[in-house]
């Protein structure tokens, strides 16, 4: 098997798996569960809290700050910006977990979870996602 | 009875009742998480077809409709040569690349446990035994008690200790991953899920709908079989991937499983065919399901109860007993009072008797009818239920005002009645064969037990006699449901349960007759299976869910546990006890089904009143004697004569049975007009048919209708033409289980052999072949036994081929029957198959025809396994004596019974507390006889207290050192026993004989030249019943009863010599 086929085998099932893990959070919840602050996707509720929060609301009560720095290329990458807790969540949903499964070298990495993270901070503004 | 005159020894009979085990406080509804959108399907083609390890599998991973990932794995029975194969066609088909085992089934621990994506397959318990390496007992409790385990991931031996536990595959278990469960329910579901793994992870003990990681928490996986699922839809058990697809209107023109002995690649391509086609049938289903609007997640739909039970609680409907406030005796009670469907023949047939013309009809939902007519709605729906006693004297002075041509069923009828009967024709429980049946005949017994009110009401209009009621409980409710809340039914509409006069039974009946009647906009396929599913619904809803109960496994050694029995709770002991289901509640449903049986009763009673007769009845139907315009009919026994001096009945005409029905309808609850449900009750001129009787669709094959009715449920109605009789409908009671032999693989067979052996049709070239069926092993102990520790030993799930040994030929050395058995194989034939004893596992000689002429020296030089046929199974069938009926001169009815039969009366000389019968559904009947368990009750048994009074009386009469020695006791012994009653088995048995020997002498000199049982159980019976036998001895002279060691004399004349004088000793009563 070519690297290139390799890649797109390991992307494909990078994506299954995080659709199936996204599957299994979703039921984790009774259905309709909500944070008061109206945030429904089951990424960023917090397990095993009554009444439901959102990660972000969490954090809040507990009088942490609502930002967190995002490692663009990895847990050890330098490159690190600050982001909504919220949105840090939904871009390690959207592809974290897929670029950690892939046989990339680390600049390569980098370099595409640059681009995903651009195009992804895009996407969440366009769907109105407080910055 | 005569007081001299003693019941015919047929008439003896033992009757059970049902028992309940303690009911528990239901759980409330559980949340159900949402349910996935992604599905891991898998099928495998098993090396022998139905049979054996898989070769090779595949596999699909869809998210919807679209497939995400699919692919090809080899097998236990696969090699490298397959994957290579497999590769290659993978490759030209541009799937996954092939994976081995090992790669699968991580694949399956990945998706299917740990995202915990629903496993769906179409015979999934079977297609996951076949990759599975070994299987053992669980030792599980609750509802996979006596489950299999299937041992699917393994590890390669890493010490010297591994040795002891290695599998088949010569690995060891992977006690990281869990073992798959797989349990066959009573009702012939399977039910599968994981077990505990070693170490679960945080992540395994989080609950899904709670989101909280709690201790023990075990994943269970969402397994879906789709047979399962399909039954739970369409209300139609389903043998093949095919016929589950039809049901649903999929097409499939996919064969049936291939065997992995043929082309590799031609089963690799079916496979995967299938496994698209159980992907469609899976989508479809799950649209079936997610249009019925309940929060019920698809791997907990059992059958179409589990939908009437989602109904429920989706209208906010908590389960019944939870709103008990009344004593648990009570439901004790009302579960001594549950008896089912009564079914019985009027007028017998034989192959050649004279053809029956008749009608037959049926009542549209007989259950919701009664239901709704007794208030079991408002009853369900109350906020407090409660039994409460009410006098006896007050339901008699109600029941002596009952009248048959006036009656209807009402609340008022919820009542239930403690009484001793005494010829009251009331149900119950009889066994003359192997199975217990409901009989419906005059009955006396000399203990209390419980009957619904309906059948004391039937009682009372049948005798005209008021039954000896002792204690009545009458089924209350108060307040009503806070949180009900309206549904929406595909099909039907909105269900406002808030609505005053609403009923659920009644809209769901309705609903199902505008449906049948085409009166809805959906497709004719869609009204079929929506009506099917909705009569299913319905009948669950108003009866059966509220008797539902859950056997354990049958233990080796009997338990000690608590039963609840017609006066409350006691202590017994059992090889398997009983859990209740969520919605227990037997009240309702002994009230129902017994105000069913009420109804059929006035039905009877009303084409008898009319001078008709009943051919035959079962439950909610009736074929009644008729012509279109009426006359006499030949019939054996008959009580009128025709002109040629034949013994006749009377036929009614067509329009006399019309009357009928339309007479009955002042029962229907049906509203004349029910296309537009929300209008009030008004009659409409377009219906000009009755609603509740109803004309079956048989009536209308010809002119007219034939019928030939053999005993319970083997009847067939027929017509005659020009070729000859030819059946509509037979019954395929005690053949639907068997195997086409016509090889045309449908159930025209059936048609063909009532044709031939009842009928006088031609004979079908089928006739010779033997008698075969198919069962599947899901027991361990079965698996266990046939176990030969080889390869080809039985794999849970496999087929097994199972014949008939030959009634007269085929018995053994010993002379058992022996009940042969084959592992389905694709080259299956009957000569050269390995046949075993199901009983015992023991190999059995090849099979081979039986001889036509009795060979005495031959058959004893070589014996092998003569198998029955066809022709032979046929013979017998239709030959079946209906054993619960007497002939016209009052003796039981027998293989060439014919004309009219009446209800055998029964003298009940015991009666025993018994559980749910059945507990293999699947095989009962097949392979193994229908199993029952009974609850022996507090105390001795009747037969030792009779025995022992039969003893203590002889002490008193006869010299003690004969009992003594008749007994084989000392006379210190026999001291003991008579003053305890207390006695070794082997001194109980002989204790038991002598003193049926001593009653049979006694009844032999009371009743001359009458027949008297065998058993001395029955003798000891009669001897108290008939003949005071246990009478307390009393004084010669006063008439006072004796005590300590007074023989014939009490004090005070033991004092009186010339009042002893007076007395002659050839006055006094002795046993000798």
């Amino acid at each position: 098997m070519s690297r290139a086929e390799e890649l797109v085998v390991a992307l494909r099932w990078g994506l299954i798996d995080a659709a199936a893990k996204r599957d299994l959070r979703a039921r984790w919840f009774p259905p309709g569960a909500a944070c008061a602050c109206g945030v429904r996707d089951p990424w960023l509720l917090v397990l095993g809290r009554r009444p439901i929060r959102c990660y972000e609301c969490g954090l809040r009560c507990r009088g942490r700050s609502p930002y967190e720095g995002h490692h663009i290329g990895g847990r050890a990458s330098t490159l690190v910006v600050p982001v909504r807790a919220n949105r840090h969540r939904l871009h390690d949903a959207a592809y974290q977990d897929v670029l950690e499964r892939l046989p990339l070298t680390r600049a390569e990495r980098l370099w595409i979870e640059l681009q995903l993270f651009l195009t992804f901070e895009r996407i969440l503004d366009e769907q109105g996602w407080p910055r | 009875m005569s007081a001299r005159q003693l019941p015919p020894p047929w008439s003896l009979r033992q009757i059970a009742y049902r028992v309940a085990p303690i009911p528990k406080r239901p759980r409330p509804s559980q949340i159900s998480p949402a349910w996935s959108e992604m599905c891991l399907i898998i099928e495998t083609v098993r090396s022998e077809g139905l049979a054996g390890p898989a070769r090779l599998g595949c596999y699909l991973l869809c998210r919807g409709e679209e497939v995400l990932a699919r692919g090809f794995f080899s097998g236990p029975a696969g090699s490298d040569t397959d994957l290579t194969a497999l590769g290659q066609l993978s490759r030209r088909l541009r799937l996954e690349a092939p994976r081995t085992l090992e790669q699968f089934l991580k694949l399956v621990y990945r998706y299917a446990y740990k995202k915990r994506l629903p496993l769906v397959g179409f015979g999934l318990a079977a297609q996951l035994a076949s990759v599975a390496v070994d299987w053992r007992e669980t030792d599980a409790t609750g509802m996979f008690e006596g489950a299999i385990a299937l041992i699917l991931w393994t590890k390669p031996p890493t010490d010297k200790r591994d040795k002891t536990r290695l599998l088949r595959n010569g690995r060891i278990e992977d006690g990281h991953r869990p073992r798959v469960l797989c349990k066959l329910l009573a009702d012939g579901s399977i039910v599968l899920a994981f077990a505990n793994r070693g170490d679960p992870d945080y992540v395994d003990r989080i609950a899904e709908a709670d989101g909280t990681a709690r201790k023990g928490q075990v994943v269970r996986g969402h397994f879906v079989p789709l047979e399962r699922f399909g039954y739970g839809l369409t209300g139609a058990r389903t043998r093949s991937l095919a016929d589950a697809c039809a049901r649903v209107g999929i097409d499939c023109t996919d064969k049936e499983p291939v065997d992995g002995g043929t082309d590799l690649l031609e089963a690799a391509e079916c496979c995967l065919a299938r496994a698209e086609t159980a992907h469609r049938l899976y989508l479809e289903l799950l649209d079936e399901h997610r249009s019925l609007g309940l929060t019920l997640p698809p791997d907990r739909v059992f059958s179409p109860a589990s939908y009437a039970k989602a109904t429920c609680d989706a209208i906010g409907i908590t389960p019944p007993y939870g709103r008990y406030d009344g004593e648990v005796a009570g439901i004790g009670a009302a579960m001594c009072a549950a008896y089912g469907g009564w079914s019985g023949v009027g007028i017998r047939s034989v192959p050649d008797s004279p053809p029956l013309p008749v009608r037959v009809i049926d009542v549209a939902s007989e259950y919701p009818v009664c239901a709704h007519r007794l208030g079991i709605w408002k009853l369900l729906t109350a906020e407090r239920l409660t039994l409460q006693p009410v006098e006896p004297a007050k339901i008699k002075r109600w029941i002596s005002r009952q009248r048959p041509g006036t009656f209807r069923l009402s609340p008022e009828l919820c009542v239930f009645c403690r009484l001793r009967p005494d010829g009251d024709v009331l149900p119950h429980r009889i066994r003359p064969g192997a199975t217990w049946l409901t009989n419906v005949a005059p009955l006396w017994y000399d203990d209390a037990l419980w009957w619904p009110l309906p059948d004391l009401v039937r009682s009372y209009l049948e005798t005209g006699v008021i039954p000896p009621i002792e204690a009545c409980l009458t089924l209350s409710g108060s307040g009503r449901l806070a949180d009900l809340r309206p549904i929406e039914l595909p099909g039907l509409g909105r269900f406002d349960p808030r609505v005053e006069g609403a009923d659920l039974f009644l809209f769901l009946a309705e609903g199902r007759q505008r449906l049948e009647r085409g009166e809805t906009n959906l497709d004719d396929e869609e009204r079929n299976r929506l009506a099917a599913l909705y009569k299913l619904w319905d009948n669950s809803l108003c009866s059966g869910i509220f008797l539902e109960v859950h056997p354990h496994e049958p233990t080796k050694q009997p338990q000690k546990g608590t039963v609840l029995g017609p006066d409350g709770s006691y202590e017994t002991e059992a090889h398997g006890f009983e859990e209740t289901g969520r919605w227990f509640f037997p009240p309702f449903y002994s009230l129902v089904t017994s105000a069913g049986r009420l109804l059929l009763y006035l039905a009877m009673h009303e084409v008898r009143a009319a001078g008709g007769t009943v051919a035959y009845f079962d439950t909610d139907s009736l074929a009644i004697l008729a012509t279109p315009e009426g006359g006499l009919v030949p019939v054996m026994g008959g009580r009128l004569t025709d002109d040629q001096g034949r013994e006749c009945e009377h036929a009614l005409s067509y329009a006399a049975v019309d009357e009928i029905r339309w007479s009955l309808e002042r029962h229907s609850p049906y509203r004349r007009d029910t296309s537009d449900m929300t209008h009030s009750r008004r009659p409409s001129a377009a219906v000009r048919e009755p609603m509740l009787f109803r004309l079956e669709p048989e009536n209308f094959a010809a002119d007219q209708l034939y019928f030939l009715a053999i005993a319970s449920k083997r009847k067939t109605p027929y017509v005659i033409t020009e070729a000859g009789a030819e059946p509509v409908s037979p019954s395929e009671f005690g053949l639907g289980h068997l195997l086409d032999p016509s090889g045309r693989g449908d159930t025209r067979w059936i048609n063909d052999g009532w044709q031939s052996a009842a009928l006088g049709g031609p004979e079908p070239d089928w006739l010779e072949t033997p008698v075969l069926a198919h069962v599947t092993l899901t027991r361990y102990a079965d698996i266990a036994r046939l176990d030969t520790g080889t390869t080809a030993s039985p794999r849970p799930f496999d087929t097994l081929v199972v014949a008939q040994a030959d009634r007269i030929y085929g018995a053994t050395s010993d002379g058992g029957i022996p009940r042969p058995v084959a592992l389905y194989r694709a080259d299956f034939t009957v000569e050269q198959a390995a046949w075993r004893d199901f009983a015992t596992g023991l190999p059995l000689p090849h099979a081979a025809s039986p001889p036509r002429d009795a060979d005495e020296p031959a058959l004893s030089r070589e014996r092998p396994l003569y198998l029955r046929r066809m022709r032979q199974l046929f013979a017998t069938h239709v030959r079946a004596p209906e054993r619960k009926a007497l002939d016209g001169n009052g003796q039981p009815c027998k293989g060439r019974t014919e004309g009219l039969l009446e209800a055998a009366p029964t003298v009940a000389y015991r009666a025993i507390p018994i559980g749910r019968e059945t507990n293999y559904s699947e095989t009962a009947g097949v392979l193994n006889e229908p199993e029952f368990t009974s609850f022996p009750g507090r105390g001795r048994e009747d037969v030792a207290e009779r025995a022992l009074a039969v003893l203590r009386r002889a002490a008193h009469t006869a010299r003690q050192s004969e009992l003594a020695s008749a007994l084989g006791l000392s006379s210190s012994g026999l001291r003991r026993f008579l003053t305890s009653g207390r006695a070794r088995a082997h001194t109980q048995t002989r204790v038991t004989h002598h003193a049926a020997v001593l009653a049979c002498a006694a009844l032999a000199r009371a009743y001359p030249g009458q027949r008297l049982p065998e058993d001395p159980e029955v003798l000891l019976f009669l001897a108290e019943r008939y003949h005071g036998l246990f009478d307390p001895p009393r004084c010669e002279g006063c008439g006072k009863q004796l005590n300590g060691r007074q023989k014939r004399w009490c004090e005070r004349c033991r004092a009186q010599p010339r009042r002893r004088a007076r007395v002659t000793p050839a006055k006094s009563q002795r046993l000798n």
